[in-house]
């Protein structure tokens, strides 16, 4: 079982099947930073984790690069127990918070880094830092230093050197955080096209919900050290299995049972319906359908974005609603004004209170 | 108040101070420019080099600063690299026993010289290394150790520990992570411990009293037997010489301090 904790050899795999994280917890004292984790991470896939601060993301992320020894439980790589392999012998890729560039080293020595240590020969070094280095558009800044580059310059190298020497396994500590919106926009791009074309294992830290909708195959969704929900994007909007989920990704409105399809209320569960499935109309709308719940409510505000605009309406219950109206669907809205809200009862979904 | 007068004021209370400091060492220098046999002043326009061209001929003072440089090498090299170990395992470890290791590393400080060197006497007369040149080296190397923990140990709480998990990551042992990572980036601190614990050597007095008698002798300790032996002016001129030397490493200390200043001023 622990037959590649020989010491001073990587480990010794092209490629595997899935990465099991086995009812892993993880204790500082008496607090559980982690705690029974259980997910696969898929070979080819790009995992997000995904979780307010203090959730476990980061040490989950770490135990996983094997800076940090679980308490209880196990890693496994395929059938190999990798949890006490030292993060030198993993043969992981890791772009840390912050990229912890080596400020003494040029862009090209950075990147160069992990093939000196590979012992690989000087002219296999540059060939193939030149060609990674062009893959992530940095080859006019190969003898640049860390500090002469910009936050996404920098971030581009951090990647650039842990892609390299073709990692099994890349983690990504909140590596686009510290970045403004607009390039973090960017860098997603590139980071999804470069996932594309190198079909390698990504797992991703963030505490962004946007980040994570738009990058990932899958998220693990986190909170207080456990895991919430594990799904793809579209399954944990549409379909979250708890409030904290509903509440954490996107926007949301949680209404009584009776009130989202009619009849008699359960006091056990709400109704989910998202602001951008509800739509407005003018007071005197009639329904149009059978599966169609219409009631009226009075405009408590607008806010405009552009591409659309946000509706707080209150109902005669004093419930406020949020309403995401497309800009060009929209009808005139004036606060305080009397309008009709309506919701397809095929677009509800409960979730336990 | 006037703003004025003020500056004037303090910069007026800063040199006396600083005269006050520099006072002793300045009066050696006329000292040992006499040109009589005895330690006194010189006339106004009596100034003589025959002290020093005596220290040139007379072999006891160029064996003894040649000891003491080798010693004061020596004992630079051994306190500079067991610290700069001992600092980077105190840092990387995430032990609750971390920081008392740190204290229990300084406890030198606070213990009487003088209680060191007699404890030095009785081991070094014990273990052969007694009157030996790397016996002195070892003691001073002892006295050291702590400047240079503190003076490292401030550099590494600078440095960001994802250096060192970012090597590792990439398939760095401990030790490659040190040397091509770690070592680079604290070079200002580890040389300012290296320069410390060289001047600390290279006028360390009472602790070479204990551990050296014969064979081995610095210059600290040749000006200490001079003076009870025969009060001789080649005395003044070694003291004189060794403040230059030690004025002359400041500077360049100074110097390269300032010009790496620039430099990272520079290329922000």
């Amino acid at each position: 079982m622990n037959d590649m904790k020989t010491r001073g050899k990587f480990l010794d795999m092209d490629t595997f099947e899935a990465v099991r994280i086995d009812n892993v917890s993880k204790y500082y004292g008496a607090v559980a930073a982690v705690k029974d984790v259980d997910c696969t991470v898929q070979s080819g896939e790009f995992l997000t984790l995904l979780g307010p601060s203090g959730s476990g993301k980061t040490t989950l992320l770490m135990m996983l690069a094997g800076f940090t020894t679980p308490s209880e439980g196990q890693i496994w790589v395929d059938t190999k127990d990798i949890t006490h392999v030292p993060p030198e012998q993993r043969n992981f890729g890791v772009v840390f918070q912050g990229y912890a560039l080596f400020p003494h080293m040029t862009v090209f020595d950075n990147v160069a880094y992990p093939l000196r240590l590979r012992k690989m020969p000087a002219r296999q070094i540059r060939q193939k830092v030149e060609q990674i280095l062009s893959l992530v558009r940095l080859d006019a800044y190969a003898d640049r230093h860390p500090r002469q580059l910009s936050g996404g310059q920098q971030q581009r190298t951090a990647l650039a050197r842990t892609l390299v020497y073709d990692p099994i396994l890349i983690l990504l500590d909140e590596s686009l955080g510290a970045l403004d919106k607009q390039l973090r926009g960017e860098l997603q791009q590139e980071l999804k096209a470069l996932h594309r074309q190198l079909g390698r294992t990504f797992v991703n830290v963030t505490h962004d919900q946007q980040e994570a909708l738009d990058m990932s195959d899958r998220i693990v969704v986190m909170n207080e050290g456990g895991v919430e929900q594990i799904g793809t994007p579209r399954e944990l909007y549409e379909r979250p299995n708890s409030r904290f989920v509903v509440e954490f990704l996107g926007d949301s409105n949680l209404l009584p049972t009776s009130l989202a399809f009619g009849g008699t209320d359960d006091p056990s569960r709400s109704a989910l319906i998202r602001p951008e499935a509800i739509s407005i109309g003018a007071s005197d709308t009639k329904p149009t359908g059978e599966d169609q719940m219409m009631v009226r409510a009075t405009v408590r505000s607008t806010s405009y974005f552009g591409s659309d605009q946000l509706v707080e309406v209150a109902l005669d219950s004093g419930l406020t609603l949020r309403v995401r109206v497309n800009s060009a669907h929209a009808i005139p809205i004036e606060e305080g004004g009397s309008v009709s809200i309506s919701w397809e009862r095929r677009n509800l979904h409960l979730v336990d209170n | 108040m006037n703003p004025d007068f003020t500056s004037y004021f303090w910069k007026t209370v800063s040199l006396v101070i600083a005269f006050f400091l520099a006072a002793p060492a300045i009066v050696i220098i006329p000292v040992s420019l006499t040109p009589s046999n005895y330690i006194e002043m010189p006339g106004v326009s009596d100034f003589s080099l025959r002290h020093y061209h005596e220290l040139l001929k007379d072999n006891r003072w160029t064996t003894a600063a040649w000891d003491s440089l080798r010693i004061a090498l020596l004992s630079s090299f051994l306190a500079t690299s067991l610290s700069l170990v001992a600092s980077i395992g105190i840092w990387r470890s995430q032990s609750k026993w971390s920081a008392a290791i740190q204290s229990a590393l300084l406890v030198p400080l606070i213990i009487p010289q003088i209680a060191t060197a007699l404890a030095l006497y009785s081991i070094w007369v014990q273990t052969g290394l007694y009157d030996t040149l790397i016996g002195v080296a070892i003691a001073h190397a002892i006295l050291a150790v702590p400047f240079c923990i503190v003076t490292i140990s401030s550099s590494l709480s600078n440095l960001d520990p994802r250096l060192d998990k970012a090597a590792l990551s990439l398939g760095a042992s401990h030790f490659r992570s040190m040397w091509d990572v770690l070592i680079p980036s604290l070079k200002p601190g580890i040389a300012a411990a290296a320069l410390f614990s060289f001047v600390l050597s290279w006028d360390e007095v009472v602790v070479t009293l204990f551990v050296a008698s014969r064979s081995v002798s610095t210059l600290p300790r040749e000006i200490w037997n001079g003076v009870r032996e025969n009060l001789d002016p080649s005395v003044a001129a070694v003291s004189t010489l060794l403040i230059l030397i030690s004025i002359c490493i400041a500077l360049v200390a100074w110097a390269k301090d300032l010009s790496v200043r620039a430099k990272s001023g520079e290329r922000q």
